[in-house]
C-alpha cells in the first residue's frame, strides 16, 4: 500500500468518526434559569456524586438516562472516561457503603426535560437534536 | 420479576411505616451473598464470620457465610438522610439484624454529621464488609478482618473535598458497642466485650487509579465472663479491662488490568494479660484482569507477642482465587485458602476451598 494510500484511507476513516459524532452529539442541559456555568469537571463530579451542588453553591441533581442509551455511552466514555460496568460498580460500592445514592434514570431525552422544567436543580444530558427552548444547554460532549 | 415484586412489596410495606415522615424520596436496595464451603481436613475448623462466630468443618454448608440484606436510603429534607440496612446471616441462623440505622446531617455540602448505628471504621473494607461485589475475595483475609465488633452507636464527623485530582476525606468518630464473644472456645460461654469507648479518626485519599487510608482508634475494653480454666480443671468467670489503640493503614493500586492491594494493622494493649497481646496483622493481595475475569493472589499473616507468656502465636495463609464478573451486578467466584498456625507447642496446617455467588438487586 502507498503512503498515500493508506494517508487517504485513514483521514476518511476520520472524518467518517468525525460525522458519526456530530450526527449523535451529546448536550449537558440545565433549567433555564441556572445562572452558574457548568466545566467537564463540574458535570463529572455530579454524575459520579462528589458533589451536590452548582458552583454558586444552588443544589444541582443528576438524571441519568437508561443504561444502553446512546446518551448515556457518550457521557460515561467521553466525559467520565469509564466503563459502564465500572460505573455500575462505583455506585454500587458508594450506595452500600452509605456514601450516597446514585442518580436516578429515566427513560427518553422528553423525560429529562420534562423534569428539568419541573424542578430547576436537574441536569440531564440528552441528544442535541432534541433541544427544546425550556432548557439551556451548557455543555457539549464532543 | 420475582425481584422486582418483591422490591414493590417492600417498598409498600415502607410506605405504611412511613406515612407519618414526608419523604421525598425513598431508595430500597438489596444485596446477597450465597457462599459454601468446606476444609478439606477432618477435625479442621475455619472462621469465617467474625460476628458470628460461624465456622467452616468438613462437611460442605451453604450457612456459615451466606447473607441477605436490605439497605434503606430515606431523604427527610434536602440536608437530612436517613440510611438503614437490615441484614440476614447464614452464621445467625438468619435472624435479621439492624447493622446499620443512622442520620447524617449535611451542614454544608462538603461537611457532614452522623449519629446513630454504623459500622466501625477499623478497615478499608469496615462499610462494605457485607458487600461481596465490592471486593476480589469471597471474604477479606481473616488473618486482619478478624475483630468480631462490627458495628458501634457513634457520632461521626466527616470532611469531604477534592484537591486537584485528589479525594480527600476526613473522619472523627466515638461510639460504644457492646458484643457477645462467639469465637472459638468462648462461643455460648456467655462472655461480652463492651467498648465504652472507641474514638479516633481516619483519613482517606482516592485519585482514579490510587487509594490510601490510615486510621487510628482508641479503644475502652471491658471484658465480662471470660471463662479461665483453672490448674484443678474447674472453670471460673473473670472481667478484665484494658485499653487499647489501633491503627490501620491502606493501599491499594487499580491501574489498567492490574490490582494490588495491602493493609495492616497494628494493635497494642496499656496492659499485657490474658489473651490480649500486641498483634501485627497484615495482607497483601495482587491480580490482573483478564476482561471480567480476575485470578488474584493473598498472602497475610497475623501475629501476636504474648510478653506475659514469651509466647508468640503467628497465623500464616495464601489465598489463590478467582472473581468472574457475569453481570455488573453479579459475580461468581472461587477461593482457595491455605493456613498455617503455629504456637509454641502446635503447628496446625487448614486447607478451606468456598464458592460464591454475589449480587445486588
Amino acid at each position: 500500500m502507498t503512503l498515500f494510500a493508506r494517508n487517504l484511507i485513514q483521514s476518511t476513516l476520520l472524518s467518517l468518526l468525525i460525522i458519526g459524532n456530530s450526527l449523535a452529539a451529546t448536550v449537558v442541559v440545565v433549567s433555564p434559569s441556572v445562572s452558574a456555568p457548568l466545566s467537564d469537571m463540574d458535570v463529572k463530579q455530579l454524575f459520579l456524586g462528589k458533589t451536590k451542588t452548582f458552583s454558586d453553591g444552588m443544589p444541582a441533581i443528576p438524571v441519568n438516562q437508561k443504561i444502553g442509551s446512546k446518551p448515556r455511552e457518550h457521557l460515561l466514555r467521553n466525559l467520565l472516561n469509564i466503563t459502564e460496568n465500572q460505573y455500575r460498580s462505583y455506585w454500587t460500592r458508594r450506595l452500600f457503603t452509605g456514601a450516597g445514592v446514585p442518580p436516578k434514570e429515566v427513560d427518553s431525552d422528553q423525560q429529562v426535560i420534562k423534569l428539568i422544567e419541573e424542578n430547576p436543580d436537574i441536569v440531564g444530558y440528552i441528544d442535541a437534536e432534541n433541544v427544546t427552548n425550556t432548557v439551556k444547554v451548557v455543555l457539549t460532549i464532543e | 420479576m420475582r425481584r422486582s415484586l418483591w422490591k414493590v412489596i417492600v417498598a409498600i410495606n415502607l410506605c405504611g411505616l412511613l406515612t407519618t415522615i414526608q419523604a421525598a424520596d425513598i431508595a430500597v436496595n438489596g444485596f446477597a451473598s450465597i457462599v459454601g464451603g468446606m476444609t478439606l481436613d477432618k477435625d479442621d475448623t475455619y472462621l469465617v464470620d467474625p460476628s458470628s462466630g460461624a465456622t467452616y468443618d468438613d462437611n460442605f454448608s451453604l450457612q456459615p457465610e451466606s447473607i441477605i440484606g436490605l439497605q434503606l436510603d430515606v431523604d427527610l429534607t434536602n440536608d437530612v438522610k436517613f440510611t438503614t440496612q437490615m441484614l440476614a446471616r447464614g452464621g445467625n441462623d438468619f435472624d435479621t439484624t439492624l447493622e446499620w440505622a443512622y442520620l447524617t446531617y449535611h451542614f454544608t455540602p462538603n461537611f457532614s454529621g452522623q449519629i446513630g448505628r454504623m459500622r466501625t471504621p477499623f478497615f478499608f473494607y469496615s462499610n462494605a464488609l457485607d458487600i461481596g461485589l465490592s471486593y476480589p475475595w469471597i471474604r477479606p483475609p481473616m488473618d486482619v478482618y478478624w475483630p468480631n465488633v462490627t458495628s458501634f452507636d457513634a457520632a461521626k464527623l466527616n470532611y469531604a473535598t477534592t484537591f486537584d485530582t485528589w479525594d480527600v476525606s476526613i473522619n472523627l468518630f466515638s461510639g460504644t458497642s457492646n458484643f457477645p464473644i462467639n469465637q472459638g472456645a468462648f462461643a455460648n460461654s456467655g462472655a461480652t466485650v463492651d467498648n465504652p469507648v472507641m474514638a479516633g479518626m481516619s483519613l482517606e485519599l482516592n485519585r482514579d487509579w490510587l487509594s490510601l487510608r490510615g486510621s487510628f482508634t482508641h479503644v475502652e475494653i471491658n471484658l465480662r465472663n471470660i471463662p479461665v480454666s483453672q490448674p484443678d480443671n474447674s472453670v471460673i468467670s473473670v472481667d478484665l479491662s484494658n485499653q487499647a489503640r489501633y491503627y490501620n493503614l491502606f493501599s491499594k493500586i487499580d491501574y489498567n488490568n492490574v490490582l494490588l492491594m495491602a493493609e495492616g494493622i497494628l494493635l497494642t494493649y496499656d496492659n499485657k494479660s490474658f489473651n490480649l497481646n500486641t498483634e501485627v496483622d497484615w495482607y497483601v493481595t495482587s491480580g490482573y484482569r483478564f476482561g471480567k475475569i480476575l485470578p488474584h493472589f493473598t498472602i497475610s499473616k497475623r501475629r501476636e507477642d504474648d510478653d506475659v507468656h514469651a509466647a508468640t502465636r503467628k497465623i500464616t495463609s495464601e489465598t489463590f482465587g478467582v472473581r468472574w464478573d457475569l453481570l455488573p451486578a453479579a459475580a461468581l467466584k472461587f477461593e482457595y485458602t491455605h493456613t498455617d498456625e503455629e504456637n509454641t507447642l502446635s503447628d496446625n496446617a487448614t486447607e478451606i476451598l468456598s464458592a460464591a455467588v454475589d449480587f445486588v438487586f
